[in-house]
């Protein structure tokens, strides 16, 4: 989901550049372009979509509101992305004044070395489709917390570094990296009975 | 130098992710070379977190029709605040008076104010008041009230009705006088 849609017509910079001078219809195709991105990645983060919808409404009319400050240091997409994640990270925030979820602690004993997945992961002998995959990661992202999900999500999906997500979320690097690891670790439980596809293998770990 | 046992499985997850910093990342992947463990969750942690990234669930279809999504947005924008720094028509409000106190704001602290006074005329004519500190207004006692409520005046107390006023007393035995200073404290 980092990528822009396949769209003919101007590039979003030139939208971009109209919007910024009050054209309504070239914001208007910027919104067309990216509203399904926006609300994607808000419904992946709250999982709900009453709230989702009300979420990334928010973020265009935000993203209006400041588009003079849009600056084209990054795409318009990853400016837009940003906007709705806080927004997200705010409403989650208002939310859990009223309802406290406890996390689960994480394991930090440094000698806890045990497996993350069981063996039969790594034996290739029963395939899901792709999409059955995506199915299957989509089920198990819903069953983990808002705040393990979340960290998960920007990580994984967004690809920010943990000092981003720190920052972005309001907790520690130390809670960041905390949170991702039981995160993995429940996905990894929650997937169990995948087989992990022959490619991912090829990646070497970091040297 | 990073302490071997401190290395916990959250600092192997970092290095993994290249979190690290090239001090602790050195330690970890010297830990990874030499603990058969350490390098099997390793493992685990890349193989899982690569599954994820490639298989990043399909985002969730729009539930209300493009137009009305779109309308809402617009709605939005119109109901938006102008903008001094972008928009050229925008006029910017007078910049607020003080809003002026209502009348029955005024005569809540003005009849208590009144019926001090008129003590205060009253009560020199049927006794002398004991001074306190002979001597100009400077030697005066002043006794601002805690809550407000209670104006102290020479040994008699007057009630005030309002919790929002602020009294000072003074007394000069030289001019034989007393004055009582009311004040609104919500006023100020």
């Amino acid at each position: 989901m980092t990528g822009t849609p396949e769209t003919s017509g101007p590039a979003d910079e030139s939208l971009v550049k109209s919007a910024q001078s009050g054209d309504m219809t070239a914001f208007e195709e910027l919104v067309h372009r990216h509203r399904d991105k926006i609300y994607g990645r808000v419904f992946s983060i709250v999982r709900n979509e009453e709230e989702a919808l009300d979420l990334s409404q928010e973020a265009w009319i935000k993203a209006w509101q400041r588009l003079h400050q849009f600056a084209g240091d990054s795409s318009f997409t990853t400016w837009i992305t940003r906007i709705a994640i806080n927004l997200c990270l705010d409403h989650l925030r208002k939310q859990q004044r009223h309802r406290v979820e406890p996390l689960p602690e994480t394991r930090e004993d440094p000698l806890a070395w045990e497996r993350l997945l069981p063996p039969v992961w790594t034996n290739p002998t029963e395939r899901l489709e792709r999409s059955e995959l995506r199915v299957r990661i989509d089920a198990a992202l819903a069953k983990l917390s808002e705040a393990h999900r979340t960290v998960l999500i920007l990580h994984e999906f967004e690809r920010l570094e943990y000092k981003e997500i720190a920052r972005m979320v309001g907790i520690s690097i130390g809670t960041v990296m905390s949170r991702l690891f039981y995160a993995r670790r429940r996905m990894a439980t929650l997937l169990a009975d995948l087989q992990f596809p022959d490619a991912q293998h090829d990646q070497p770990l970091p040297q | 130098m990073p302490n071997m046992t401190n290395l916990s499985p959250s600092d192997l997850q970092a290095w993994v992710d290249g979190q690290l910093d090239p001090v602790t990342s050195q330690a970890v992947a010297d830990l990874v070379q030499r603990d058969p463990q350490a390098q099997a969750l390793a493992e685990d942690l890349r193989l899982l977190s690569h599954l994820v990234r490639d298989h990043e669930p399909a985002p969730a279809p729009l539930p209300v029709k493009p137009d009305y999504f779109w309308a809402r947005i617009q709605e939005g924008i119109q109901r938006l605040d102008p903008d001094p720094d972008t928009d050229p028509t925008f006029d910017p409000p007078p910049s607020r008076a003080p809003t002026p106190a209502s009348p029955s704001r005024w005569l809540a602290w003005l009849l208590p104010a009144c019926a001090a006074i008129a003590l205060l005329v009253w009560l020199p004519s049927r006794q002398e008041p004991a001074a306190p500190n002979p001597g100009s207004l400077a030697d005066a006692r002043s006794l601002p009230t805690q809550d407000s409520t209670t104006v102290t005046m020479v040994g008699h107390e007057i009630e005030t009705p309002d919790t929002g006023m602020a009294s000072l007393t003074f007394y000069s035995a030289q001019n034989a006088m007393t004055v009582v200073w009311l004040d609104r404290v919500d006023l100020l």
